[in-house]
């Protein structure tokens, strides 16, 4: 028997690649059961067409976190209620690649999108940081001397930190906090127009992830954590 | 007539042909059946066409004699749609290049796209706008609206509008939002204020899924929200007015009622690009 508190734990690292957010806190988990180190769990998204790169990512990463549980032995995921539920559910049943569970309609594996996502995931992460660091009076040119080893310990710094560290970017005490997605620093005199893109990118994000709780909630008939019906 | 014209407060309504041929038997809205329209209140309506590269040679000819039937100054391209084995189009493909400059050749320059989600291949982002930045550069003396403001990749086409002048964002689809989401629909429209300026963004009600009437009325009455002011500022009643019509109107030489025209030149001048390609 493994406690249930383990899986949720291992599917609570899974995000959505675009949102940022754990498929857990979404509500994309709809069943979780676990025999003898056999686990099965369900995601549900929030529309019959959802982008199914991404959801196959999901359900591939899904099964890979649980598979980490020590004692879980067979890990079975079942994407339900989607237009490609048979496809990914057996291809990733099957761990065949995403060109091999969709043959003739993908010409690549998923590397790169997931790549570009985690990008604007960072930049958004540090323009919140940022925002935080600020507070209501500073200017963003200030925060060109900014290094890691300043940062506060607030949930805004771990979040932040997680990411960069996943994107492989320096982790040295030294190093500085503003840097574009692939690293470079920011000049000062650019950072303002720097978080002022990643600020957009963070309302696109922020809409997209109300606009799913709002459509899973409808769709589910489940409360809709900000209250709206779309 | 009644939702658009006598309680809607329409001047002059764009229609915007889609043919999705595939799904209707007659077309969801084409030229022809617009036209009908037209005809019997020529002053109401402007009219726009399409095109679809994938008939090549014989539509970009069809297509040329729409334009010399019609006289249309727009088309409206729809990039998602399926046909037979084919499950959308490039504007960079080689037939709707051929397309585009057609248009320029005939005068037809404004082009309104609705990207719909990229059906293959399926690796890529479903809602890559890419091609639009590059036929922008490409055909700089043609206007591309993009229809939805990009959305759900507003940052997307942020990035694409502040770089190329001739690209603008059109509202349909988003505008409801302004009564789900005020909130929302106040950081998208001042995020659209912010990198594509007021002199391009133009309004849209998509009648017949929403009606023109309540969309006006809340718009005219919409305030960014006094907490977000400081960051987003205001909504002030002449950008209302440009993206309510003015906009629309020198896109389309529409004469505009007396006293109702505002000044150009309020569109943000960014001469530092922003330092973060996300996409590349």
């Amino acid at each position: 028997m493994i406690e249930r508190a383990a899986l949720l734990a291992a599917l609570s690292k899974v995000r959505d690649p675009e949102l940022d957010e754990p498929l857990t806190d979404l509500g994309f988990v709809s069943a979780l059961e676990e025999d003898e180190g056999r686990v099965t769990a369900r995601l549900r998204l929030p529309t019959y067409f959802c982008a199914p790169n991404f959801a196959y990512l999901m359900v591939t990463d899904a099964k890979k976190a649980l598979l980490s549980i020590p004692g879980v032995t067979e890990v079975n995921i079942v994407l339900e209620d989607h237009f490609a539920s048979d496809e990914i559910n057996s291809g990733v049943g099957a761990n065949e690649s995403f060109r091999a569970t969709f043959e003739g309609l993908a010409n690549d594996e998923l590397g790169e999108l997931r790549a570009l996502f985690n990008r604007k995931a960072f930049l958004v992460r540090q323009e919140k940081l940022c925002r935080e660091v600020l507070g209501a009076g500073g200017h963003p040119e200030d925060l060109s001397s900014l290094r890691l080893a300043d940062l506060p310990s607030s949930p805004a710094a771990e979040r932040y930190l997680e990411r960069r560290a996943e994107l492989g970017l320096h982790m040295s005490p030294g190093a500085p906090v503003v840097v574009t997605a692939n690293g470079t620093r920011v000049a000062g005199t650019r950072i303002e127009e720097h978080l002022r893109f990643a600020r957009t990118i963070r309302i696109s994000v922020e809409g997209n992830a109300g606009l799913c709780r709002g459509l899973l909630a409808t769709r589910y008939g489940i409360p809709d954590p900000e209250g709206v019906t779309i | 007539m009644h939702d658009l014209f006598e309680i809607g407060y329409v001047d002059v309504g764009i229609f915007q042909p889609t043919y999705l041929s595939d799904f209707y038997v007659e077309g969801f809205n084409t030229t022809e059946r617009d036209a009908v329209l037209k005809e019997k209140h020529p002053d109401k309506f402007i009219l726009n066409t399409s095109f679809d590269p994938r008939y090549e040679q014989q539509g970009l000819e069809e297509f040329e004699e729409k334009v010399r039937r019609w006289n249309p100054k727009g088309v409206k391209l729809y990039t998602a749609e399926w046909k037979g084995d084919s499950k959308g189009w490039k504007l960079t493909d080689e037939w709707a290049l051929k397309h585009l400059q057609k248009c320029l050749d005939l005068g037809v320059t404004n082009i309104h796209i609705h990207k719909g989600p990229t059906i293959w291949p399926l690796n890529k982002d479903a809602f890559d706008v890419s091609d639009v930045d590059d036929v922008a550069t490409t055909f700089t003396d043609l206007k591309f609206i993009v229809e939805h403001v990009g959305l759900p990749r507003l940052e997307d086409f942020c990035w694409i509008a502040v770089q190329e002048p001739n690209v603008f964002g059109g509202l349909a689809v988003a505008m409801p939002f302004i009564y789900t989401r005020p909130r929302y629909f106040a950081n998208l429209i001042g995020e659209l204020l912010y990198w594509a300026g007021e002199d391009r963004i133009l309004f849209s009600s998509d009648y017949a899924l929403w009606q023109p009437k309540w969309l006006v009325e809340m718009f005219v009455d919409f305030q960014i929200p006094e907490d977000m002011q400081s960051e987003l500022g205001e909504l002030t009643p002449n950008i209302k007015r440009k993206i309510l019509g003015v906009n629309a109107a020198r896109l389309y030489d529409i004469p505009i009622p007396e006293g109702m025209d505002v000044a150009d030149g309020t569109t943000p001048e960014i001469t530092d690009k922003p330092p973060v390609p996300v996409g590349t």
